[in-house]
C-alpha cells in the first residue's frame, strides 16, 4: 500500500506519526543515496555512517519538511552536506582546480572520426575506468557529475541541493564532463 | 553558434533528457547526418552507460544497525527540533581492533596447540580454559552449532590427520593424481 505512495505522500505520513515510512522511506533511498556519498567520500566505512546520519536527521527533523519541496531534493541536501562538511574535516577541497579550469566551459573539439579514436576509447570504456576517472576529479566536480548523471537529478534539483545558482551548476556540469572525458582518454590510453 | 557545437553542447542533457529535450528533433537529425557526431554520441552514451551501472549497494546489516542508533536515540531525552545528536556505532576502530586481536589470539592458541604432535585438541581446549563451563560432549541441543558433532571436529583436526597433510609428498601425489586424469 505504501509503494503507491510518492515520497512527499510517504513523508506526511511519516509527520503524522507512521514509523512504518520512515522505513519505506529508507528502502526507497539508501542504496542510491549510499552510491552517492561513497563515490564522493571514497571510503565504505565512512559512507555508511555518513549515510546513517542521513537517515538520522530525516528522523530528528522529519518535522521541518515542507511539501513544497521534493523529498528527494530535501534528502540530496542533507546527505550532501554532511558528505561537504566531512570532505571540509578532511581538508581535501583542491579548490584552486576550479578557478583555473575555465576552458572547459567551451564545446569540446572533436577529433578525426577517421582515426577512430573516438570509437576506441568508447569500446575500451569500463566501469572500472570511469570510476577511476571519476576518482581523479576534483570533489566539486564529481559532486556535480554524480547528481546529474548518476543520480539523474535535473539542473533545478542541483541548485537546490548545492544551493548555488544555475548558471554555477550548468558551468560546473559542463567543465565536470570535459574533464571527466579528458581523464577517461588519458586512462584509456595508457 | 554551428551544428556541430550546438550538437556537442547539447549531447549530454539531450541523452539525459530524450524525447523530454526541448530539441530532440533537431538533435536527431544531426546524429543521423554525420558519422562524427556518431562517433561523439557513441562515446558519451557509453561514458553515462559506465556511470548509471556503477551502483554500489548498501552493505547487508545496514537497517538493523540504523534502527538500533534510532531507538537509541529515541530514548534520549530531546526535543524533535533539536539538532541530530551524534551516536557512533560500536564499531570504530578500537572495538573492532580488540576483537579482531582476541579472535586471532584465541584462533593462534587453538592452532598452536592442536598441531603439537601427540596432543588432543579436546584436551587443549579442556585445558586452556577457553570453555570452562561447557564439557566438549554437552554441547546445547538448539541452534546451529547443536548440529555439529563435536566428536567429528576433533577427528578433522586429529594429530594424525594433520601431520599427514604436511607430508611433503603430498603435492608430489596431486600433481600425480592429475597426470593420471589426463
Amino acid at each position: 500500500m505504501l509503494k503507491s505512495l510518492s515520497d512527499e505522500e510517504v513523508m506526511l505520513k511519516l509527520q503524522a506519526g507512521d514509523m512504518e515510512c520512515y522505513d519505506e522511506l529508507v528502502r526507497r533511498f539508501k542504496d542510491r543515496l549510499y552510491a552517492f556519498i561513497l563515490r564522493m567520500v571514497r571510503n565504505g566505512q565512512t559512507a555508511e555512517d555518513l549515510l546513517q546520519e542521513t537517515f538520522m536527521r530525516l528522523y530528528v527533523h522529519r518535522m521541518s519538511y515542507r511539501t513544497i519541496a521534493k523529498f528527494s531534493t530535501w534528502i540530496y541536501t542533507i546527505a550532501a552536506n554532511l558528505v561537504r562538511s566531512h570532505m571540509r574535516k578532511q581538508n581535501r577541497m583542491p579548490l584552486q582546480d576550479l578557478e583555473t579550469d575555465r576552458d572547459d566551459d567551451k564545446p569540446r573539439e572533436l577529433r578525426d572520426p577517421k582515426r577512430d579514436v573516438d570509437l576506441e576509447v568508447a569500446g575500451k570504456m569500463t566501469v572500472e575506468a570511469v570510476r577511476a576517472a571519476m576518482e581523479k576529479l576534483p570533489e566539486e566536480f564529481r559532486e556535480v557529475i554524480l547528481l546529474r548523471e548518476m543520480q539523474e537529478l535535473s539542473y533545478e534539483e542541483i541548485v537546490e541541493v548545492l544551493g548555488v545558482p544555475l548558471g554555477t551548476v550548468k558551468s560546473r556540469v559542463n567543465r565536470a564532463r570535459g574533464r571527466l572525458r579528458q581523464l577517461l582518454a588519458d586512462y584509456v590510453g595508457d | 553558434m554551428n551544428d556541430r557545437d550546438f550538437f556537442v553542447s547539447h549531447l549530454w542533457d539531450w541523452l539525459a533528457e530524450g524525447e523530454d529535450f526541448p530539441d530532440h528533433s533537431r538533435m536527431q537529425q544531426l546524429l543521423e547526418g554525420s558519422g562524427e557526431l556518431r562517433a561523439e554520441w557513441e562515446e558519451v552514451s557509453a561514458l553515462r552507460r559506465c556511470l548509471q551501472e556503477d551502483r554500489p549497494m548498501v552493505p547487508a546489516g545496514f537497517e538493523e544497525s540504523l534502527k538500533e542508533r534510532l531507538a537509541r536515540a529515541m530514548e534520549e531525552p530531546q526535543g524533535e527540533d533539536a539538532p541530530a545528536q551524534v551516536i557512533r556505532p560500536e564499531k570504530g576502530f578500537w572495538g573492532r581492533g580488540s576483537a579482531l586481536l582476541l579472535t586471532g589470539a584465541a584462533a593462534a592458541l587453538l592452532f598452536v596447540f592442536a598441531g603439537r604432535p601427540g596432543m588432543q585438541p579436546a584436551e587443549v581446549a579442556d585445558d586452556a580454559g577457553l570453555r570452562p563451563e561447557a564439557p566438549a560432549e554437552s554441547a546445547p541441543a538448539t541452534g546451529v552449532l547443536a548440529t555439529r558433532s563435536y566428536a567429528s571436529f576433533q577427528d578433522t583436526l586429529s594429530a594424525d590427520s594433520l601431520r599427514e597433510a604436511s607430508r611433503p609428498d603430498d603435492l608430489q601425489s596431486v600433481s600425480t593424481l592429475r597426470e593420471g586424469r589426463d
